[in-house]
């Protein structure tokens, strides 16, 4: 986001070739939400798991759901998709557009910030673990996957109890190596859950593996929650506690009032921190921002929270799900 | 032009169909018959077949034509070709007005064949006021004026991407690459629906321009064959003066391989005599004019990267089973060699995986297609459809920029072809290059690009051939010759009526034989009139 303007709606891309389960993980992202207000464009309704009981609208090309979720038929193109959602006003905190099995997610990645009110908060691209390295060597098709792989933020191998650990601990390392910008995870039947959005990491510019501290593990799983604080902080201070830290903390990210610089934007990627001042006041619709609220996204396998207790009492910070 | 008796002097027809041919004498035993005698001067032909065209040219001249090439609109409206760049814009301030709701738009613009490309700038100078877009022939490029940038929300720019390059002053040069940021810019000014029409309104206009070329039998690859395009079309081929019989083929890329074959298979059910339904298009890769086929090594002469994908091979390899399997007809667009040979292995195993059909699958451009390909063609029991245009319209930029001297001297190979036994058909791409079966087959005998060079003397095949290329041979790819592509009894009487012999003029003159008109079921409609 570009810092003093309206903060607009993240993009997700989710792309990968024909059979690594796209669609599983779109339906996983529905159905772990909770209270996300997801937009979801697709390239068909077919096979995407809508519970009639949840539909409150539907048309043609608009489902909507109850809790605020939203499926929209891409009908040719995303750019069209995306400015219906817009123009039509749905209140949405995230945007999946679902690429074809052969499309490049980098050139849709590129084209989202041309339509106003969006940005592109990352491309995920899914791979099937068993056949991913047949098909990253495909005659024909080797290329185009390098290239899905590529453009990704993060890689999700999929289905990944359908082969041994030490073949699956290759194929990662080897996807590792070979796209070092990529946080990869591997998973089985898509269960990565929709608190990976908050992410929203493809502005940073993440340019190697370095920034993910500590490294994920795999079968990663994420949970999410919010900090809070009523007074203004010293912002710095507390990124580069939390960052310091670790303890599977992969993502915080929110505006705070920061006690010397004013509103500030804090956004912390494995021991990244960054800190941008609001340099034009947040006039009109300011009211959308929602100051001293940080969401943190870290491994579930972080089970006991409380070593975050004495910077919670440091900082002023009160967590909430 | 049956083989074994090419000429004759008389025909006979009856209820819209040949009934004899031959002469007089041959056809005095059917007893009183009615002499028309209003073509004793022409030369009558089998009616032209048109394997792969785009009905929706029809609709492409409410735009305004901006290309290199002299071309004929729907109503006959003759459009010289612009040859610098101060033409083209005078012929855009032709058409301006004062409007700034409307956007101004025209097509056909090449700068691989102007030399020299057009700017925003370029584009100010025909109006401050009008927005202007201008589409480039290869249809990935758009041209905006500042006007209309400002009004997509494009100008000033508000990020960088790579499809709005930006000129030395740090500000767009106007063009818009790639459809992902044409888009956009179309939806934001109103006019993407002016970029593609598909509810079948292109048919009327379509059919007036295949009389002028001497086209009673055309194809419109793809329609997405909406209930919409269905009713309209069922009711625009049935009226008596619509003059041709349209062949389309479904292109539905929601569609499951299952549910793909089933639509197909519907609409083969609901057929009429004028509207063959029926058969499938993919498309494989892009095109090489606009670097996006994909090219076996060496690739592309310019360094270009290696081209896209438009479809997975399991994707393609799913139609094609199922399609043969339930004898449905599948159209494949490749232009690269290396998306022909994905597209062959992909047939290979759909024909093992059925029992012995003569499917007759076309590969559609196949421009880059090697002998060993043409011979697999042949081994696997496909048709080929090449697009002879091609060598005129750019051979010159193929042989500077695409794939350079060497390679452009074998694209559309239509001797290797012949030679291997595929069924060959050749074509236009209307509206990528102009309709005109003749000039088709001109290409395809002389293979001399718009400057004047010969590219590949020994891959011309004989006018006979060419001429069988466009009539008979495009029927039989079409599993259509039992009715139509000769002048024999029992089939349709589609006619091309001419000024000459084909086969009597220089093969250098075949482009300059006038169409009179043509005969749809012995109904006649005249080129100077329609």
């Amino acid at each position: 986001m570009a810092i003093g303007q309206m903060p607009s709606l993240p993009v997700t891309v989710l792309a990968g070739f024909l059979g690594a389960g796209k669609t599983t993980l779109l339906n996983h992202f529905l159905k772990t939400a909770r209270g996300r207000r997801l937009g979801v464009i697709v390239n068909d309704f077919g096979r995407i798991n809508i519970d009639v009981d949840l539909i409150e609208t539907a048309n043609e090309r608009i489902i909507q759901l109850s809790g605020g979720c939203v499926c929209c038929r891409m009908d040719g193109n995303f750019a069209s998709a995306l400015m219906e959602l817009r123009d039509r006003g749905i209140k949405l905190d995230h945007v999946l557009v679902e690429a074809s099995g052969v499309a490049l997610p980098g050139p849709i990645a590129r084209a989202v910030p041309l339509i106003e009110g969006f940005h592109t908060a990352m491309v995920i691209t899914i791979v099937d673990i068993e056949t991913i390295s047949a098909r990253l060597t495909d005659r024909f098709m080797g290329d185009l996957v390098g290239s899905q792989c590529a453009s990704a933020q993060v890689i999700i191998a999929n289905k990944s109890d359908l082969i041994g650990d030490t073949l699956r601990k290759l194929i990662i390392d080897q996807l590792t190596q070979s796209f070092e910008k990529a946080m990869i995870l591997s998973t089985t039947a898509g269960q990565v859950d929709a608190s990976i959005l908050d992410l929203d990491i493809a502005g940073l510019n993440i340019t190697d593996t370095s920034a993910w501290s500590p490294p994920i593990s795999a079968d990663a799983l994420f949970t999410s929650w919010i900090w809070s604080c009523t007074d203004p902080i010293h912002v710095e201070r507390l990124g580069n506690a939390l960052a310091e830290t670790g303890h599977g903390l992969l993502r915080v990210k929110g505006f705070m009032q920061d006690i010397r610089l004013g509103p500030v934007l804090l956004q912390i990627v494995g021991r990244h921190v960054q800190i941008a001042t609001l340099n034009s006041p947040l006039s009109g619709n300011g009211d959308q921002i929602s100051y001293n609220r940080l969401i943190c996204i870290a491994e579930k396998s972080v089970k006991d929270l409380g070593h975050w207790a004495e910077l919670e009492k440091r900082f002023g910070l009160v967590r909430s799900l | 032009m049956d083989a074994g008796r090419p000429h004759a002097t008389h025909v006979l027809v009856r209820n819209g169909r040949f009934l004899a041919v031959g002469t007089a004498d041959d056809l005095a035993g059917f007893g009183n018959v009615k002499s028309d005698d209003r073509f004793a001067d022409s030369i009558l032909m089998p009616g032209f077949v048109e394997g792969h065209t785009h009905m929706d040219s029809g609709n492409i001249w409410q735009m305004v034509y901006t290309g290199t090439f002299e071309r004929t609109d729907p109503d006959g409206r003759h459009w010289p070709g612009l040859s610098d760049m101060d033409s083209v814009l005078d012929r855009l301030a032709a058409h301006r007005s004062n409007d700034p709701e409307t956007v101004l738009l025209a097509w056909g613009f090449d700068p691989l064949l102007l030399g020299v490309s057009l700017t925003r700038a370029d584009l100010d100078k025909v109006s401050d006021s009008q927005p202007i877009v201008v589409w480039h022939a290869s249809g990935h490029i758009i041209v905006a004026n500042t006007v209309a940038m400002q009004k997509a929300n494009m100008f000033p720019p508000r990020i960088a991407h790579p499809g709005i390059p930006l000129g030395d002053d740090g500000l767009p040069i106007g063009e818009l690459r790639g459809i992902e940021t044409m888009v956009p810019t179309a939806m934001a000014l109103g006019i993407l629906n002016r970029f593609m029409s598909r509810d079948g309104s292109g048919a009327r206009p379509f059919s007036r321009m295949c009389v002028r070329a001497g086209v009673t039998t055309a194809t419109d690859l793809a329609n997405a064959m909406t209930d919409q395009a269905l009713s309209n079309l069922l009711e625009i081929t049935a009226r008596d003066d619509f003059p041709i019989r349209l062949v389309p083929a479904l292109m539905d890329e929601q569609l499951s391989a299952e549910g793909l074959v089933a639509k197909a298979s519907l609409l083969r059910s609901q057929s009429t005599e004028k509207l063959r339904m029926g058969a499938i298009k993919m498309i494989v890769d892009g095109s090489i004019q606009g670097f996006t086929a994909r090219l076996l090594p060496p690739g592309y002469y310019n360094g270009a990267e290696k081209g896209l994908w438009y479809l997975a091979p399991e994707r393609l390899g799913d139609v094609y089973t199922q399609a043969m399997a339930s004898g449905i007809q599948v159209n494949t667009h490749t232009n690269g060699d290396e998306a022909t040979d994905l597209a062959l292995q992909c047939l290979q195993k759909a024909v093992n995986a059925n029992p012995p059909s003569d499917h007759r699958f076309i590969f559609q451009h196949a421009q880059l297609a090697n002998p060993d390909q043409f011979r697999r063609m042949k081994s696997l029991g496909a048709c080929v459809n090449l697009f002879a245009n091609h060598l005129y319209y750019w051979g010159d930029a193929h042989v500077a920029h695409t794939v350079g001297p060497a390679r452009a001297a074998l694209m559309n190979n239509c001797r290797a072809a012949l030679d291997a036994g595929v069924p060959l058909a050749i074509h236009c791409d209307e509206p990528v290059t102009p309709m005109a079966p003749l000039f088709t087959a001109w290409c395809a005998v002389n293979r001399q690009s718009g400057s004047g060079k010969v590219l590949g003397a020994g891959q011309r095949i004989s006018v006979g051939e060419a001429l069988h290329a466009i009539t008979l041979g495009a029927a039989h790819t079409m599993k259509l010759e039992n009715e139509i592509g000769s002048i024999a009894p029992g089939k349709f009487a589609d006619m091309a009526v001419l000024d000459s012999d084909p086969l009597a003029v220089p093969p250098f003159d075949l482009r300059h034989i006038k169409v009179q008109g043509t005969m749809l079921g012995g109904m006649f409609f005249d080129a100077r009139t329609i």
